[in-house]
Protein backbone atom coordinates (compact mmCIF):
# COMPACT_ATOMS: atom_id res chain seq x y z
CA UNK A 1 0.00 0.00 0.00
CA UNK A 2 1.48 3.51 -0.51
CA UNK A 3 2.46 6.34 2.48
CA UNK A 4 -0.30 7.97 4.02
CA UNK A 5 0.25 11.32 3.02
CA UNK A 6 -2.33 13.07 5.76
CA UNK A 7 -3.31 10.72 8.39
CA UNK A 8 -5.78 13.10 9.99
CA UNK A 9 -8.31 12.84 6.91
CA UNK A 10 -8.50 8.57 7.46
CA UNK A 11 -11.70 7.56 8.88
CA UNK A 12 -10.94 5.42 11.50
CA UNK A 13 -14.15 3.96 13.55
CA UNK A 14 -14.24 4.65 17.22
CA UNK A 15 -14.76 0.69 17.56
CA UNK A 16 -11.65 -0.66 15.78
CA UNK A 17 -13.07 -4.80 16.46
CA UNK A 18 -15.58 -6.64 18.00
CA UNK A 19 -13.93 -10.19 18.15
CA UNK A 20 -15.78 -13.48 19.81
CA UNK A 21 -14.93 -11.97 23.16
CA UNK A 22 -14.00 -8.53 23.56
CA UNK A 23 -14.36 -5.06 22.15
CA UNK A 24 -11.47 -2.97 21.04
CA UNK A 25 -12.21 1.02 20.82
CA UNK A 26 -10.68 4.49 21.41
CA UNK A 27 -9.96 5.57 24.43
CA UNK A 28 -12.74 8.44 25.72
CA UNK A 29 -13.48 10.94 28.43
CA UNK A 30 -13.98 9.36 31.20
CA UNK A 31 -12.32 5.96 30.96
CA UNK A 32 -9.57 7.37 33.40
CA UNK A 33 -11.61 5.87 36.20
CA UNK A 34 -11.78 2.40 35.04
CA UNK A 35 -8.54 2.39 33.46
CA UNK A 36 -6.58 3.30 37.14
CA UNK A 37 -9.00 0.59 39.00
CA UNK A 38 -7.60 -2.10 36.48
CA UNK A 39 -3.77 -0.19 37.40
CA UNK A 40 -4.46 -0.49 40.79
CA UNK A 41 -5.29 -4.03 40.68
CA UNK A 42 -2.13 -4.70 38.30
CA UNK A 43 0.40 -2.64 40.11
CA UNK A 44 3.02 -5.11 40.65
CA UNK A 45 2.93 -6.93 37.24
CA UNK A 46 2.85 -3.71 35.53
CA UNK A 47 5.84 -1.98 37.52
CA UNK A 48 8.37 -4.94 36.94
CA UNK A 49 8.20 -4.01 32.82
CA UNK A 50 6.47 -0.19 32.20
CA UNK A 51 8.08 2.40 32.62
CA UNK A 52 4.64 4.39 33.33
CA UNK A 53 4.40 2.42 36.17
CA UNK A 54 7.21 2.88 38.44
CA UNK A 55 5.04 4.98 40.83
CA UNK A 56 1.16 4.56 40.95
CA UNK A 57 -0.79 7.04 39.27
CA UNK A 58 -3.82 9.65 40.59
CA UNK A 59 -6.87 8.69 39.14
CA UNK A 60 -6.96 12.26 37.92
CA UNK A 61 -3.33 11.55 35.93
CA UNK A 62 -4.97 8.56 34.38
CA UNK A 63 -7.82 10.38 33.15
CA UNK A 64 -5.66 12.78 31.85
CA UNK A 65 -3.82 10.13 30.42
CA UNK A 66 -6.74 8.80 28.55
CA UNK A 67 -8.15 12.11 27.36
CA UNK A 68 -4.62 12.71 25.47
CA UNK A 69 -4.92 9.47 24.23
CA UNK A 70 -8.32 10.39 22.93
CA UNK A 71 -7.15 13.83 21.85
CA UNK A 72 -4.28 11.96 19.64
CA UNK A 73 -5.76 9.20 18.64
CA UNK A 74 -8.58 12.10 16.55
CA UNK A 75 -5.16 13.07 15.08
CA UNK A 76 -3.61 9.99 14.09
CA UNK A 77 -1.05 10.57 15.65
CA UNK A 78 -0.77 7.84 17.95
CA UNK A 79 -4.04 5.08 18.17
CA UNK A 80 -4.14 3.98 21.46
CA UNK A 81 -7.29 1.36 22.42
CA UNK A 82 -8.98 0.24 25.06
CA UNK A 83 -10.12 -3.31 25.25
CA UNK A 84 -13.32 -4.43 27.54
CA UNK A 85 -15.06 -7.98 27.73
CA UNK A 86 -18.26 -8.37 25.77
CA UNK A 87 -20.28 -9.88 27.86
CA UNK A 88 -19.27 -8.29 31.26
CA UNK A 89 -18.54 -5.08 29.68
CA UNK A 90 -15.34 -4.70 31.93
CA UNK A 91 -12.13 -2.54 31.25
CA UNK A 92 -9.38 -5.21 30.65
CA UNK A 93 -6.17 -3.49 29.53
CA UNK A 94 -4.80 -1.12 26.97
CA UNK A 95 -3.25 -1.98 23.41
CA UNK A 96 -2.88 0.30 20.11
CA UNK A 97 -0.92 1.36 17.60
CA UNK A 98 2.39 3.23 18.37
CA UNK A 99 5.34 4.76 16.92
CA UNK A 100 3.64 5.16 13.85
CA UNK A 101 5.92 6.42 9.99
CA UNK A 102 2.72 7.24 7.89
CA UNK A 103 5.44 7.07 5.55
CA UNK A 104 5.67 3.45 4.95
CA UNK A 105 2.90 2.94 7.28
CA UNK A 106 4.96 0.83 10.07
CA UNK A 107 4.22 0.86 13.35
CA UNK A 108 4.46 -1.14 16.68
CA UNK A 109 1.76 -2.78 18.46
CA UNK A 110 1.31 -2.62 22.85
CA UNK A 111 -0.13 -4.11 25.01
CA UNK A 112 -1.25 -4.52 28.88
CA UNK A 113 -3.81 -6.45 30.54
CA UNK A 114 -5.23 -6.34 34.20
CA UNK A 115 -3.92 -8.96 36.23
CA UNK A 116 -7.46 -10.32 36.84
CA UNK A 117 -8.05 -11.08 33.31
CA UNK A 118 -4.59 -12.58 32.05
CA UNK A 119 -4.56 -16.55 30.95
CA UNK A 120 -7.28 -16.50 28.72
CA UNK A 121 -5.75 -15.39 25.51
CA UNK A 122 -7.72 -12.02 25.67
CA UNK A 123 -3.81 -10.47 24.59
CA UNK A 124 -3.88 -12.69 21.24
CA UNK A 125 -7.02 -12.27 20.40
CA UNK A 126 -6.80 -8.07 20.85
CA UNK A 127 -3.19 -8.61 18.80
CA UNK A 128 -4.77 -10.64 15.76
CA UNK A 129 -7.60 -8.02 15.45
CA UNK A 130 -5.66 -4.88 15.62
CA UNK A 131 -3.02 -6.41 13.62
CA UNK A 132 -5.71 -7.26 10.47
CA UNK A 133 -7.23 -3.68 11.49
CA UNK A 134 -3.87 -1.87 10.48
CA UNK A 135 -3.30 -4.53 7.57
CA UNK A 136 -6.53 -3.72 6.25
CA UNK A 137 -7.83 0.20 6.90
CA UNK A 138 -4.55 1.66 7.69
CA UNK A 139 -2.48 -0.15 4.52
CA UNK A 140 0.11 -1.29 6.65
CA UNK A 141 3.37 -2.87 5.35
CA UNK A 142 4.71 -3.84 8.70
CA UNK A 143 3.99 -4.04 12.34
CA UNK A 144 6.15 -4.41 14.98
CA UNK A 145 6.22 -6.07 18.46
CA UNK A 146 9.44 -4.80 20.90
CA UNK A 147 9.63 -6.44 24.09
CA UNK A 148 12.04 -7.17 26.89
CA UNK A 149 13.22 -10.78 26.08
CA UNK A 150 12.83 -11.33 29.85
CA UNK A 151 9.68 -10.83 29.56
CA UNK A 152 8.22 -14.47 28.89
CA UNK A 153 4.58 -13.60 28.22
CA UNK A 154 5.09 -11.23 26.24
CA UNK A 155 7.44 -12.81 23.60
CA UNK A 156 4.81 -15.87 23.93
CA UNK A 157 2.34 -13.65 22.52
CA UNK A 158 4.21 -12.26 19.87
CA UNK A 159 4.98 -15.75 18.68
CA UNK A 160 1.36 -17.43 19.19
CA UNK A 161 0.01 -14.23 16.70
CA UNK A 162 2.83 -15.77 14.06
CA UNK A 163 4.97 -12.62 14.47
CA UNK A 164 8.55 -13.00 12.73
CA UNK A 165 11.64 -12.65 15.61
CA UNK A 166 13.65 -10.27 13.30
CA UNK A 167 16.67 -10.45 15.86
CA UNK A 168 17.43 -8.79 19.68
CA UNK A 169 18.76 -5.50 19.81
CA UNK A 170 21.23 -5.53 23.12
CA UNK A 171 22.01 -2.92 25.47
CA UNK A 172 19.21 -1.46 23.48
CA UNK A 173 17.66 0.61 26.87
CA UNK A 174 17.37 0.44 30.16
CA UNK A 175 14.10 -1.17 32.56
CA UNK A 176 12.24 0.29 34.98
CA UNK A 177 14.67 -0.46 37.62
CA UNK A 178 17.83 1.39 35.74
CA UNK A 179 19.33 -2.13 34.58
CA UNK A 180 20.40 -2.52 31.02
CA UNK A 181 18.10 -4.23 28.59
CA UNK A 182 18.12 -5.64 25.56
CA UNK A 183 15.22 -5.09 22.86
CA UNK A 184 13.51 -8.22 21.35
CA UNK A 185 12.06 -6.89 18.00
CA UNK A 186 9.02 -9.54 15.96
CA UNK A 187 7.24 -8.42 13.42
CA UNK A 188 4.59 -9.03 10.61
CA UNK A 189 4.73 -7.84 7.12
CA UNK A 190 2.00 -7.36 4.13
CA UNK A 191 1.39 -10.89 3.42
CA UNK A 192 1.69 -10.37 -0.18
CA UNK A 193 5.24 -9.13 0.37
CA UNK A 194 6.24 -12.33 2.39
CA UNK A 195 8.62 -14.28 0.63
CA UNK B 1 29.38 2.90 33.31
CA UNK B 2 26.28 4.51 34.11
CA UNK B 3 23.56 7.06 32.42
CA UNK B 4 25.05 10.42 31.04
CA UNK B 5 23.14 12.90 33.25
CA UNK B 6 24.35 16.40 31.03
CA UNK B 7 25.27 15.38 27.47
CA UNK B 8 25.76 19.72 27.35
CA UNK B 9 28.60 18.98 29.58
CA UNK B 10 30.71 16.87 27.56
CA UNK B 11 33.97 17.39 26.33
CA UNK B 12 33.85 15.81 23.30
CA UNK B 13 36.83 16.64 21.32
CA UNK B 14 36.47 18.72 17.80
CA UNK B 15 39.34 17.04 16.45
CA UNK B 16 40.80 13.29 16.12
CA UNK B 17 43.85 12.04 14.23
CA UNK B 18 43.73 8.55 12.32
CA UNK B 19 47.04 6.90 10.99
CA UNK B 20 46.20 8.38 7.15
CA UNK B 21 43.43 11.05 8.06
CA UNK B 22 42.69 13.95 10.64
CA UNK B 23 38.72 14.15 11.54
CA UNK B 24 37.56 17.82 12.23
CA UNK B 25 34.15 18.96 13.67
CA UNK B 26 32.44 20.58 10.58
CA UNK B 27 33.02 24.48 10.04
CA UNK B 28 32.09 26.95 7.02
CA UNK B 29 35.24 26.51 5.26
CA UNK B 30 34.36 23.02 3.97
CA UNK B 31 31.19 24.05 2.39
CA UNK B 32 32.66 23.96 -1.03
CA UNK B 33 34.59 21.05 -0.99
CA UNK B 34 31.67 19.48 0.80
CA UNK B 35 29.18 20.73 -1.53
CA UNK B 36 31.55 19.34 -4.28
CA UNK B 37 31.87 15.67 -2.90
CA UNK B 38 28.09 15.76 -2.50
CA UNK B 39 27.79 16.21 -6.23
CA UNK B 40 30.65 13.68 -7.67
CA UNK B 41 29.02 11.17 -5.45
CA UNK B 42 25.36 12.11 -5.98
CA UNK B 43 24.73 8.63 -7.64
CA UNK B 44 25.87 6.58 -4.97
CA UNK B 45 24.70 9.24 -2.51
CA UNK B 46 21.33 9.69 -3.81
CA UNK B 47 20.44 5.25 -3.60
CA UNK B 48 20.91 5.03 0.42
CA UNK B 49 20.78 8.58 2.31
CA UNK B 50 17.30 10.83 2.35
CA UNK B 51 18.88 14.30 2.35
CA UNK B 52 20.52 13.84 -0.64
CA UNK B 53 17.10 12.75 -3.03
CA UNK B 54 17.92 16.29 -4.49
CA UNK B 55 21.44 17.25 -4.98
CA UNK B 56 22.18 20.13 -2.66
CA UNK B 57 22.63 24.18 -3.25
CA UNK B 58 25.87 25.48 -1.87
CA UNK B 59 23.37 27.49 0.83
CA UNK B 60 21.64 24.39 1.95
CA UNK B 61 25.26 22.78 2.83
CA UNK B 62 26.14 26.01 4.31
CA UNK B 63 22.73 26.10 6.23
CA UNK B 64 23.54 22.07 6.88
CA UNK B 65 26.85 22.74 8.49
CA UNK B 66 25.50 25.80 10.57
CA UNK B 67 23.53 23.10 11.91
CA UNK B 68 25.62 20.91 13.02
CA UNK B 69 27.79 23.17 14.27
CA UNK B 70 25.07 24.29 17.18
CA UNK B 71 24.14 20.28 16.95
CA UNK B 72 27.85 19.78 18.21
CA UNK B 73 27.71 22.27 20.75
CA UNK B 74 23.96 21.24 22.00
CA UNK B 75 25.04 17.52 22.38
CA UNK B 76 22.59 16.29 19.99
CA UNK B 77 25.27 15.04 17.12
CA UNK B 78 28.93 14.92 16.54
CA UNK B 79 29.47 15.40 13.10
CA UNK B 80 32.95 16.00 11.38
CA UNK B 81 35.11 15.67 7.82
CA UNK B 82 37.28 13.60 7.04
CA UNK B 83 40.12 15.32 5.63
CA UNK B 84 43.46 13.24 3.93
CA UNK B 85 46.68 13.60 6.49
CA UNK B 86 48.85 14.08 3.68
CA UNK B 87 47.16 16.42 1.56
CA UNK B 88 44.05 18.15 3.95
CA UNK B 89 41.92 17.01 0.66
CA UNK B 90 38.02 16.99 2.22
CA UNK B 91 36.91 13.32 1.75
CA UNK B 92 33.47 13.24 3.24
CA UNK B 93 31.68 12.99 6.65
CA UNK B 94 31.36 11.10 9.73
CA UNK B 95 28.21 11.38 12.48
CA UNK B 96 28.06 10.28 15.76
CA UNK B 97 24.36 10.58 16.51
CA UNK B 98 23.33 10.13 20.30
CA UNK B 99 20.72 7.44 20.90
CA UNK B 100 19.75 6.97 24.10
CA UNK B 101 21.65 8.91 26.51
CA UNK B 102 20.64 6.61 29.58
CA UNK B 103 22.22 3.35 28.03
CA UNK B 104 24.19 5.55 26.77
CA UNK B 105 23.50 4.16 23.12
CA UNK B 106 25.05 6.23 19.68
CA UNK B 107 24.80 5.78 16.57
CA UNK B 108 27.51 5.77 13.77
CA UNK B 109 26.64 7.41 10.03
CA UNK B 110 28.76 8.12 7.48
CA UNK B 111 29.72 8.76 3.59
CA UNK B 112 32.98 8.98 1.57
CA UNK B 113 33.14 10.81 -2.02
CA UNK B 114 33.13 7.76 -4.18
CA UNK B 115 36.84 8.99 -5.53
CA UNK B 116 38.11 7.66 -2.02
CA UNK B 117 35.92 4.43 -1.77
CA UNK B 118 37.15 0.68 -1.52
CA UNK B 119 40.62 2.33 0.64
CA UNK B 120 39.80 1.31 3.89
CA UNK B 121 39.14 5.14 4.92
CA UNK B 122 35.61 5.16 6.29
CA UNK B 123 36.27 1.94 8.32
CA UNK B 124 39.33 3.58 9.97
CA UNK B 125 37.02 6.70 11.30
CA UNK B 126 34.73 4.08 12.27
CA UNK B 127 36.73 2.19 14.38
CA UNK B 128 38.65 5.41 15.91
CA UNK B 129 35.22 7.26 17.10
CA UNK B 130 34.09 3.56 18.15
CA UNK B 131 36.70 2.80 20.25
CA UNK B 132 36.84 6.45 21.46
CA UNK B 133 32.68 6.77 22.74
CA UNK B 134 32.86 3.19 24.04
CA UNK B 135 36.26 3.96 26.08
CA UNK B 136 36.21 7.07 26.94
CA UNK B 137 33.00 8.55 26.47
CA UNK B 138 31.05 5.25 28.04
CA UNK B 139 29.02 3.90 25.45
CA UNK B 140 27.51 0.75 26.14
CA UNK B 141 25.67 0.47 22.47
CA UNK B 142 27.43 1.62 19.15
CA UNK B 143 25.17 1.35 16.35
CA UNK B 144 25.42 1.51 12.45
CA UNK B 145 22.05 0.98 10.55
CA UNK B 146 21.95 0.36 6.79
CA UNK B 147 19.71 -0.23 3.85
CA UNK B 148 20.12 -4.29 3.30
CA UNK B 149 21.07 -3.70 -0.30
CA UNK B 150 23.77 -1.31 0.63
CA UNK B 151 26.40 -3.45 1.13
CA UNK B 152 29.01 -1.20 1.10
CA UNK B 153 27.76 0.14 4.46
CA UNK B 154 27.45 -3.24 5.79
CA UNK B 155 30.82 -4.07 4.93
CA UNK B 156 32.03 -1.31 6.93
CA UNK B 157 30.06 -2.26 10.34
CA UNK B 158 31.20 -5.98 9.84
CA UNK B 159 35.03 -4.86 9.22
CA UNK B 160 34.93 -2.57 12.29
CA UNK B 161 33.57 -5.32 14.40
CA UNK B 162 29.92 -5.27 14.83
CA UNK B 163 27.54 -7.73 14.56
CA UNK B 164 24.28 -7.84 12.99
CA UNK B 165 21.41 -8.39 15.28
CA UNK B 166 18.47 -8.18 13.26
CA UNK B 167 16.65 -6.96 10.37
CA UNK B 168 14.14 -5.00 10.23
CA UNK B 169 11.32 -5.85 6.90
CA UNK B 170 10.07 -3.05 5.52
CA UNK B 171 11.13 -0.72 7.78
CA UNK B 172 10.92 2.38 5.91
CA UNK B 173 11.02 3.68 2.36
CA UNK B 174 14.13 4.70 -0.09
CA UNK B 175 14.43 8.00 -2.09
CA UNK B 176 12.27 6.15 -4.58
CA UNK B 177 9.46 5.49 -2.78
CA UNK B 178 10.17 1.64 -2.56
CA UNK B 179 9.96 0.15 0.99
CA UNK B 180 12.88 -0.96 2.47
CA UNK B 181 14.95 -3.08 4.96
CA UNK B 182 16.65 -2.03 7.28
CA UNK B 183 20.07 -3.83 9.28
CA UNK B 184 20.86 -3.78 12.45
CA UNK B 185 24.64 -3.93 13.13
CA UNK B 186 25.98 -3.00 17.08
CA UNK B 187 28.57 -2.97 19.18
CA UNK B 188 27.93 -3.78 23.07
CA UNK B 189 30.58 -3.40 26.22
CA UNK B 190 28.97 -6.81 27.28
CA UNK B 191 29.93 -9.61 25.80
Amino acid sequence: MPPVDEPILLDIPEIIAETDRLIIRAPQVGDGVLVHAAIVESFEQLNRWMHWAQRLQSIEETERMCRLGAAQFTRRDDLRMHLFERESGRFIGSSGLHNIDWQVPNMEIGYWLRTSATGKGYVTEAVNAITDFAFVMLGAERIEIRCDPENARSVAVAKRCSFIHEGVLRCEGRGPQGELRDTSVFSKIRKERQV
Amino acid sequence: MTPIENPAELDIPTRFETERMVLVAHDLSVAQAMNDAVRESHAELSAWMPWAKEIQTIEQTRAHIRQTMADFILGKTFAYSLTAKTSGEYMGNIGVHPRNWSVPSFEIGYWINTRFAGQGYTSEAVRYLTDYFMETVGAQRMLIRCDTRNRGSAGVARKCGYTLEGVHHNWGRDNKGDLMHMEHHARVTRS
